[in-house]
């Protein structure tokens, strides 16, 4: 997998390039928006990290152009601005994720991580994990065979997982996704939330699916590790 | 009535230099009145005075007048008659005219001796009846070696009659004046400071979000153009440094960031190596807790920053204000619960406002957090609506710790914290409840607060409800307008 972060700060770009090949990704660094474009066009890549605020050609300039190019690329935009209407904006303008400076590196990487395997799991199919089914469409959710009622959110919450198994999630991608939301003070109520949802459908079943990334996130495994 | 206002000052300091001015200047009249009407009446008994004493002679036992003058002539000088007795030099009386007689009997013994022992001048007397009269003594000119003492006497009523009228016509006037002086003083000074109270009610208006407002001045008057431009000059600077202090502060904020991410970043990388000593990992673990609090700190600075320039864009639509809060409250139940807090949500009536729904949801998410938040473990929350039809009112009542009287005033400010241990750990610098407020306000509502010590604290706001007719309007213009980008800039 190839990711092109184009980023002018330096360090910002070093950080990221050493934890992205450390987790296996095969990195290109360019310092402004020019050098991007020329990266762009002459590597076939798997993704780009963009900030926003580029010398020469902006993010904001460059989204439409590498949108033109390659519809389907994901495209995380990384800015250190905040204001509603920018974020608003960055969706808008085409890029399928978004980051506020300063971000977690492990907030970063799964977001990449869901960005490189996004539709996979899109669409009304039956999602399953082991032996738990979910149901888009009938919203109906069984483990072993046995009928589990979830409220609405708890719904939410594990299809979400499900859509993303084997990945880590964050709590902030959970409130973005699943309460779509940006607030902090939700991300605590992800943890009760998640607690529910173990109590439903891991209490009483082998192997427990949803796991704790300390510090990170959750992740739901399909498979026992 | 306001004792303080320029306005009443003005009026009764005019009403009073006015009615001074009047009294002391009737005075003065009414003086040189009386001193004219004197003088004139004094000159008339001189002059008759002068007659007499050229038309009698003395006579051994009496007097008798030039073969060429009658009395009546004398008299006919004057329409007030007067009357005169004839003495010698001692005060023996040796004639008289007229009611000289008469009059000499009703004058007390002492006042008839002055009169008559009087050789010139003039004197008032009281007659027994109470009327007055003047005396004016003149000697006539010798005539056969014996001296003769003219005493002509002349009633003052007709006199002191006019004087006495136009005294009292004076001091009736004096309190009638004094209320049209203060009317008329009260009727200047309001038309002089008009122009002041329409250019303080327009300053009224510019506050501190609103800096970029201008008086527009529709006022003539030279005072009044100069104070508006004064004023408008000094907005003008004010609102020129709070947009640097806004600017500089968002640009520190903003500036933090990418350090702030460069830290982060690192710290985290470094953190994955797997040969690292665990003194080192313990290190960097803190660090990364810093920089969290770091973090929220430089965000709420920057949303601090944002609110203040007005630069937060509000793009209010259509609201269900009800199902919102029933929402919000659902979610933050669990939170609730994981404390033993009972969180109650009444029957919410339906309620639809014209509101920004990210900033609502922020701000009814802050009210319940608080709640939470400042509640005891197995406390209970109770959460109600009332919808008149003109306005709602939501109200998030706890029954925790509740809030000290001395703090009470400052919770809405910004950066204020009313106990720095309390939540030091939840990081940011303050701005929750102030982000309430200021979102409340800029819906063009209210929040009020009443809460006492272990008595709970109890928040309600009070938002404009959008009214079914407006619904279906805006409902319509945000159909049409739909299409287009959900932010707008204003």
């Amino acid at each position: 997998m190839k990711i092109l972060v184009i980023e002018d700060e330096s360090k910002v770009a070093n950080f990221v390039k050493k934890g992205l090949e450390q987790s296996g990704y095969e990195v290109d660094v360019a310092a402004d928006g020019e050098e991007g474009f020329d990266k762009f066009r002459a590597v076939d890549y798997d993704l780009v990290l963009l900030d926003l605020m580029l010398p020469k050609i902006t993010g904001w300039e460059l989204i439409p152009l590498l949108r033109k190019r390659k519809p389907t690329l994901p495209i995380i935009a990384v800015t250190a601005k905040t204001a509603v209407e920018d974020r608003v904006q960055g969706l808008n303008l085409g890029c399928d994720d978004y980051l506020v400076k300063p971000f977690s590196f492990a907030e970063l990487l799964a977001r990449i991580q869901v960005q490189l395997r996004r539709g996979i799991a899109l669409g009304t199919a039956e999602l399953r994990a082991a032996d738990l089914v979910l149901d888009p469409l009938k919203r109906k959710v069984t483990r072993a065979g046995k009928v589990i009622e979830l409220s609405n959110k708890e719904f939410a919450l594990l299809e979400y997982l499900l859509r993303n198994k084997d990945e880590i999630v964050t709590r902030n991608m959970i409130v973005e996704n699943v309460w779509d939301s940006s607030f902090d003070n939700f991300t605590n109520v992800v943890d009760v939330y998640i607690n529910y949802l173990r109590n439903k459908i891991d209490r009483g079943f082998d192997p427990q699916l949803i796991q704790t990334v300390r510090g990170v996130g959750y992740t739901l495994r399909s498979t026992a590790s | 009535m306001n004792v303080r206002t320029l306005r009443f000052k003005f009026g009764i300091t005019n009403g009073l230099l006015i009615s001074a001015f009047f009294v002391l200047f009737g005075y003065v009249r009414y003086q040189t009145f009386a001193y004219i009407a004197n003088r004139n009446f004094e000159r008339g008994l001189i002059n008759q005075a002068e007659f007499f004493a050229r038309n009698i002679r003395p006579t051994p036992g009496g007097f008798e007048y030039l073969a060429s003058v009658k009395p009546a002539d004398a008299m006919a000088l004057d329409t007030i008659r007067p009357f005169f007795v004839l003495t010698d030099g001692n005060g023996r009386v040796i004639g008289a005219e007229f009611y000289g007689y008469y009059v000499q009997k009703m004058l007390s013994a002492k006042d008839l001796d002055g009169i008559l022992h009087q050789q010139s001048g003039f004197k008032d007397a009281q007659l027994h009846d109470g009327r007055r009269f003047r005396f004016l003594s003149r000697p006539l000119p010798a005539a056969g070696g014996q001296k003769l003492v003219l005493h002509l006497g002349r009633s003052v009523a007709e006199l002191t009659a006019i004087l006495d009228a136009y005294m009292q016509m004076y001091l009736y006037s004096v309190p009638l004046v004094l209320i049209v002086a203060v009317a008329v003083g009260w009727y200047l000074a309001v038309h002089a400071l008009n122009p002041f109270e329409e250019v303080a009610k327009t300053a009224e208006q510019i506050t501190s979000e609103r800096l970029n407002t201008q008086i527009i001045n529709v006022r003539k008057e030279e005072e009044i153009q100069r104070l508006v431009q004064s004023f408008n000059a000094m907005v003008a600077r004010l609102s020129q440094s709070f947009d640097q202090m806004r600017k500089f502060n968002a640009n520190v904020a903003h500036e933090l960031r990418t350090p702030l991410a460069i830290l982060q970043g690192e710290n985290e990388i470094a953190l994955r190596s797997p040969s690292l000593p665990e003194e080192i990992r313990a290190v960097l673990i803190s660090n990364l807790e810093e920089l969290g609090r770091l973090t929220r700190i430089v965000n709420d600075i920057l949303t601090l920053a944002e609110v203040e320039a007005g630069s937060q864009v509000l793009s209010k639509k259509p609201l269900d204000l009800s199902s919102l809060v029933n929402d919000l409250a659902d979610q933050m139940q669990f939170l609730a619960l994981e404390r033993n807090i009972t969180m109650e949500v009444q029957d919410l009536p339906e309620t639809t406002i014209l509101a920004d729904d990210l900033w609502i949801r922020r701000a009814v998410l802050n009210l319940l957090d608080n709640a939470i938040k400042y509640s005891r473990d197995g406390g209970r929350i109770l959460v109600s609506m009332t919808n008149d039809g003109a306005k709602a009112g939501l109200t998030v009542q706890d029954d925790g710790i509740g809030i000290a009287g001395s703090d009470l005033p400052h919770i809405f400010e910004r950066l204020y914290r009313a106990d720095p241990a309390r939540n030091r750990n939840t990081g940011g610098v303050g701005l929750g409840l102030s982000l309430v407020k200021w979102v409340v306000e800029t819906h063009d509502g209210k929040i009020m607060v009443d809460s006492a010590p272990d008595k709970g604290a109890m928040f309600q706001i009070e938002l404009p409800v959008l009214s079914a007719a407006a619904r279906s309007a805006d409902e319509t213009r945000s159909g049409r307008t739909q299409k287009g980008s959900h932010v707008v800039r204003t």
